[in-house]
């Protein structure tokens, strides 16, 4: 017994007088000799939380408005708060909610992480969003820079009349860059809040109905097109986000930019998004004609 | 939600022994990474803009274990053992030198075990999942330049807990 501890407290000393870096390698070692509890298949238990949930939230809607009069009672509540709410983040200023105003006549809400350096166009009228710089899209390169800085060929819309984008954007590099084209409105019709008509964004990806129809707002509305010989999205309404599975099986989230039309579509081993102020149709051309 | 479960497939092992990680027992453990991922699916369109899944599991899977220790009064143990060793036809070690390295594994996971559950945390993040520092930032939730200096901490509460007592 005395000899074990002896040897104990000799390994402890070792462990104490080794660098980081040795005892990193250590704990390396370690983790791959530990033994785990054996872990239960999740997911169908996942499913079944998540029906629960579901179905509890479905009886609260229904005993909430399941008379008109107590209907008309709820909403008007709900109004009222929601009104008081808005009412409260514009007196006090909370943090993570900023309020944009953009060229258009309504100011927008929108939240926001807090810029450590306070600066930027946020609270100031006169303060106009300028292409892409407004969108959050990375930095501003050449069509050159970026190519030299994704492993994929960049595609772009080669429609007649179409011209070459007005900005380049970059954000990541590599395998996970993505690359954003922009179209500006030059006096057209611009999406909200912007002087951008359209805006192509591309990385690699697959779009995955599953995943990506889970996030979709009420309101929304979805239509199944087919572009390039591949099935894509056309989706009008209130759309915020993807989530597209990228190539290592992981999923990801990506925000649109622009508040209109959005045509969604995998192209080979990229997952494209052009977002627009034209119809589906006129979309869609384009959407054919990327390559 | 075919493809929500290839992700909860994916990602339940880690999600569980984060848990473990924590401090949370067996049954706890279970319960956080099953509650995490109802949590996550809700959540998906808050999900950040290109942020990779995994450490954003993982940080709503700690703090599902976190809560979960606290209500039930504990401190943060660690419930996992050091697995029998196994012997490998090319490399069998001396008899000493599997000793010294069994001794030299079950005196890590005390150490490790009488850690709190952060510190433990960082650690596992590195060596057992060998999460990368920007998957680290995400998954704690500090910026990227805050996870070099939390890992040097935790190395070193690890170092002056070796030979310590267990509480």
């Amino acid at each position: 017994m005395t000899e074990r501890s002896d040897r104990n407290r000799t390994v402890d000393e070792r462990l104490r007088a080794m660098s980081d870096d040795e005892l990193g390698a250590e704990l390396s070692a370690l983790g791959r000799t530990l033994a785990w509890p054996p872990t239960p298949a999740m997911a169908s238990m996942v499913t079944a939380r998540l029906e629960r949930r579901r179905s509890a939230w479905r009886r609260f809607g229904q005993s909430l408005f399941g008379r008109p009069a107590r209907r008309a009672l709820v909403l008007a509540l709900i109004a009222l708060l929601v009104v008081a709410g808005i009412a409260g983040a514009l007196g006090l200023g909370l943090p993570g909610i900023r309020i944009l105003f953009g060229p258009s006549a309504s100011p927008s809400l929108s939240v926001q992480s807090p810029s450590p350096s306070g600066s930027g166009p946020v609270g100031s009228p006169s303060a106009s969003p300028l292409g892409g710089a407004a969108l959050g899209l990375g930095r501003r390169v050449t069509l050159e820079e970026a190519q030299s800085a994704v492993d994929f060929a960049i595609l772009q819309p080669r429609v007649p009349g179409l011209a070459a984008p007005d900005e380049i954007w970059l954000e990541g590099a590599g395998h996970d860059g993505v690359v954003s084209l922009v179209w500006l409105a030059h006096g057209g019709q611009a999406a909200p809040g912007t002087n951008v008509r359209m805006l192509l964004t591309q990385f690699r990806g697959e779009v995955d109905p599953g995943l990506f129809t889970k996030v979709l707002e009420p309101g929304t509305i979805l239509e199944a097109v087919q572009v390039g010989g591949d099935r894509g999205f056309w989706i009008t309404g209130t759309l915020h986000q993807v989530v597209v599975r990228i190539p290592n099986g992981d999923v990801r989230g990506d925000t649109v930019r622009l508040a209109g039309n959005v045509l969604l579509w995998t192209q080979g081993p990229l997952t494209l998004r052009l977002e627009t102020t034209d119809g589906r149709d006129q979309a869609v051309e384009i959407g054919n004609s990327v390559r | 939600m075919q493809a929500y479960g290839d992700l909860v497939q994916r990602y339940q092992e880690v999600a569980l022994r984060t848990a473990l990680v924590v401090g949370a027992d067996a049954q706890e453990a279970e319960d956080a990474a099953q509650e995490a991922f109802v949590k996550a699916y809700r959540a998906l369109g808050r999900f950040r803009h290109g942020a990779p899944f995994r450490p954003w599991l993982l940080r709503i899977v700690a703090n599902e274990a976190r809560n979960r220790r606290r209500s039930a009064g504990r401190r943060a143990g660690l419930a996992v053992r050091v697995a029998e060793d196994r012997p490998s036809i090319d490399a069998a070690p001396s008899p000493e030198a599997a000793v010294l390295a069994r001794e030299t594994r079950s005196s890590l996971l005390e150490a490790m075990g009488r850690l709190g559950g952060d510190d433990r945390l960082v650690l596992a993040y590195r060596y057992f999942f060998e999460l990368s520092e920007a998957e680290m930032a995400d998954a704690l939730g500090v910026p990227r330049g805050t996870v070099k200096s939390r890992l040097s901490r935790a190395m070193s509460r690890l170092r002056t807990s070796f030979g310590e007592a267990v509480q």
